[in-house]
């Protein structure tokens, strides 16, 4: 993903406006598009669509469902399961995984 | 709330555990991985995990269910004294035991948790092996998990903020 520096950084580079003009427009200084640009600072939603405006452009925002590598299908079947269920699967899941692993074991009752 | 390089004896035995509780009457909330586990979750878990109120009354109730489990301190040495009785959990707050069915935590407060109140309000009842278990929600659980900060805790993150999608999927089916 791009940072907010990144991406007001191309956006004025495609439109040949120099930092010192961008802050110009803006009515802020040069040093501030730069600290926005190397990310030192993280500006406002509205901060970051203003400078955008003043090159032309439009912010938009979107969000993607996150690809987290959860397998829902696995996830769908145990909701079809009663919490009971689910929790002796879980035991039972648990002392298979105790069973083969080569961690050490800590005191048993 | 274990530690993550040595596992236990056993996976809880969840029935064994929260029967007592339920039978003295204890005002408590399931949390942890068995918290998840109940709410789909398909990651094992080691231990179980329960918030407690801290009021006098339920304090004597925890302590006579606790003493109907069987428990001791994990992880210290054999000979330390302890006293199960509501002074002890009244002097202290979040206290790991073994039992003759697993690890056992028994907590006044964890990290990212909101008051015992509020975690309470939130909780989801489910029916458990015949007895109705106050589950933490599973927004509470993702603040938990995201707390502790664990690898294992970043996964179980990812996993129910998709179980809450599948959740919330299910239930419009179910409208």
């Amino acid at each position: 993903m791009q940072t907010s520096g990144e991406l007001l950084r191309e956006a004025r580079g495609r439109h040949g406006v120099s930092q010192k003009q961008l802050a110009m427009r803006a009515g802020t200084t040069q040093s501030a598009i730069s600290r926005i640009e190397r990310d030192r600072v993280s500006p406002s939603v509205e901060t970051l669509r203003e400078l955008l405006y003043l090159l032309g452009e439009d912010l938009s925002l979107s969000a993607d469902q996150r690809d987290s590598g959860i397998d829902r299908t696995l996830n769908a079947e145990r909701l079809k399961l009663s919490p009971s269920v689910r929790l002796e699967h879980g035991m039972a899941f648990g002392n298979q995984v105790i069973a083969n692993s080569p961690l050490p074991r800590r005191e048993a009752w | 709330m274990s530690d993550e390089r040595s596992l236990p004896a056993q996976a809880p035995e969840a029935d064994k555990l929260l029967g007592p509780l339920i039978a003295h009457g204890v005002d408590f909330v399931l949390i942890g991985g068995q918290a998840g586990i109940s709410h789909g979750s398909a990651y094992p878990s080691y231990d179980l995990d329960v918030l407690y109120a801290r009021g006098h009354d339920n304090v004597v109730r925890l302590v006579a269910a606790l003493d109907e489990i069987g428990v001791r301190l994990r992880g210290a040495p054999k000979d330390l004294p302890f006293v199960l009785d509501a002074k002890t959990i009244e002097n202290g707050a979040n206290f790991t035991f073994i039992t003759p069915y697993g690890d056992f935590d028994v907590l006044a407060d964890a990290d990212g948790m909101p008051s015992y109140e509020d975690l309470r309000a939130a909780a989801v009842d489910r029916e458990m092996f015949g007895h109705i278990v106050k589950v933490a929600s599973l927004d509470h659980l993702i603040a938990m998990k995201r707390a502790a900060g664990r690898t294992k805790d970043k996964l179980a993150v990812e996993e129910y903020i998709v179980l809450a999608d599948e959740q919330r999927k299910a239930d419009e089916g179910d409208r």
